[in-house]
């Protein structure tokens, strides 16, 4: 399993003097059993947002970690609590540290997987995607979508007081092949949620991090060169990560070539065939079987 | 191996309505100013790629021989602004002018969810420079849709004092201080707009966005 990431500060930071305000962190334990990753985006109104986003990731990792090292036989459930325990954590770290939980407000995009399941850690906005081995061999997309308020500039976050309402987790008790994470700077790039997957963005990314051959530097290097694309600020200013898990079986089973992806979307607190709105991209196609179960 | 397409989606709109006060006290050096503000707005705007097709604008005029508040321009992406010569007279029917802005408002909205089109929280700039005008009837109903507005998030409201402005006046649209201009300073104001709006950034659901200092243009800061 290989785990890997980059972030990029967007264009509006770098003109106003903010700092890169995205975080994200992953891991890939050396027997291959488990793989970890996390992006968390900063609010650009909060002071102390970059503090926010790098605080959550790493006690994500370090808290998840804890866990798959005691045991990989966990149910769901303590799964929750584990994560639920990371954000306690971050939360009252800051607080002792003297930060007003408002002036951190970062949102949460996670995966962990494992040869057989996979979990999608969601709160706020950015996209969350697994790709997975369906029964019939077939390959489907299970998407984690971004909630925003009203307003598409305004989401959720960890450190508002009703973070665990806007907490999504969801186990996919399937095959994983591999999962991109993304904060919303690159979010429309990849999903549309009128037609779903863009395969024209993701297909290319996932032939191009199967290249790094279990080497993560190399798969930090392919992820920068994209989210630090001069295409990308035609379409926003904004800091933008990605962050890519690919498992063993991802190496030969998630190819893209030919290949249509059955696509879910987790809604409401479980997951739906995804039916487009509008035509659907070329590889876009009817649901599949055995719908992920959602955890709350 | 394929080139990867970024191609996003439809654009996020940032929406703003600028409530101009166009009555006879502004006639001479300040509708002046005020025209060459707006010119400097257009230009400032098409210095930011992103804000040239992200940014809307919309004017609503107060004033003019019958004292009435028009809108001098609907919503248009700011690639499209051509900035209109204003002039000064009449009576300052503000109320008037700030409930025309929240239905174009409302409208904006309607039209947007209509086509899946996502937006920020609108914003609603009013300014003025002297005491509205309208009955007192209009001038509550026009208080009251502004505080609704802004209590339910619908809009952010920020009031402009310029001048010798009725600031109490002001003051009761919106919870945020009025902000006073100093001197004529629309140019300024308006370069300090299009930054803003601009850096329409991320926020939690139902907070304002945090907006750079207004020293520019502003002798009064916080709000």
């Amino acid at each position: 399993m290989l785990a890997g990431g980059a972030s990029c500060i967007g264009e509006a930071h770098k003109r106003a003097g903010i700092p890169l305000q995205d975080y994200f962190s992953a891991y890939s334990h050396p027997s291959g059993k488990y793989a970890i990753a996390i992006v968390s985006d900063g609010a650009g109104s909060a002071k102390h947002a970059e503090l926010g986003s790098s605080r959550v990731a790493s006690e994500f990792i370090a808290e998840i970690k804890r866990l798959c090292d005691k045991s990989l036989n966990f149910s769901a459930e303590v799964f929750k609590e584990a994560v639920s325990m990371a954000i306690q954590s971050t939360r009252a770290a800051l607080v002792n540290d003297g930060y007003a939980l408002r002036d951190c407000h970062a949102t949460v995009v996670a995966a962990v997987t494992f040869p057989d399941r996979c979990f999608l850690v969601h709160l706020g906005d950015g996209l969350a995607m697994a790709f997975i081995e369906e029964p019939s061999g077939a390959i489907a997309v299970c998407a984690s979508e971004p909630e925003n308020g009203d307003a598409s500039n305004e989401t959720f976050f960890y450190t508002e007081n009703n973070w665990l309402d806007h907490l999504r987790i969801t186990e996919i008790p399937r095959a994983v092949l591999g999962c991109m994470l993304m904060s919303d700077g690159m979010e429309d790039f990849a999903w549309n949620p009128e037609s779903g997957i863009k395969t024209g963005f993701t297909k290319p990314i996932i032939e191009r991090a199967k290249t790094a051959n279990n080497s993560q530097s190399l798969l930090d290097k392919i992820i920068y060169d994209i989210v630090s694309d001069e295409r990308t600020n035609q379409f926003t200013n904004d800091d933008k990560t990605l962050s890519l898990i690919i498992t063993e079986d991802g190496y030969s089973k998630l190819t893209t070539a030919n290949v249509t992806f059955n696509q879910y979307v987790i809604r409401n607190g479980g997951p739906v065939p995804f039916k487009p709105l509008k035509p659907p991209q070329p590889d876009a196609a009817s649901a599949g079987q055995n719908p992920p179960t959602v955890v709350k | 191996m394929s080139d990867v397409n970024f191609e996003g989606n439809s654009r996020q709109r940032t929406p703003c309505v600028i409530v101009l006060d166009c009555s006879g006290s502004m006639d001479g050096n300040p509708i002046n100013e005020l025209n060459a503000g707006l010119k400097e707005f257009k230009n400032s705007l098409m210095e930011d790629p992103q804000a040239m097709t992200s940014v809307c604008v919309s004017f609503v005029a107060v004033g003019g021989p019958n004292s009435t508040a028009e809108l001098m321009m609907d919503f248009v992406d700011a690639v499209d602004f051509e900035p209109v010569e204003l002039s000064a007279d009449g009576g300052t029917p503000l109320g008037a002018g700030i409930i025309m802005a929240l239905d174009k408002i409302e409208e904006f909205k309607n039209e947007a969810r209509s086509h899946n089109q996502k937006y920020t929280r609108p914003w609603l700039f009013v300014m003025s420079d002297g005491e509205p005008t309208d009955s007192s009837d209009v001038w509550a109903e026009a208080v009251r849709r502004a505080k609704e507005a802004e209590v339910g998030k619908k809009a952010v409201i920020f009031s402009i004092a310029v001048g010798n402005a009725n600031t109490a006046k002001l003051q009761e649209i919106s919870e945020k201080s009025v902000a006073k201009m100093s001197g004529v300073k629309f140019k300024e104001f308006f370069v300090w707009l299009s930054g803003s709006l601009s850096r329409a950034s991320k926020t939690a659901e139902g907070t304002d966005v945090q907006l750079p200092a207004r020293d520019s243009w502003s002798f009064v800061s916080g709000g």
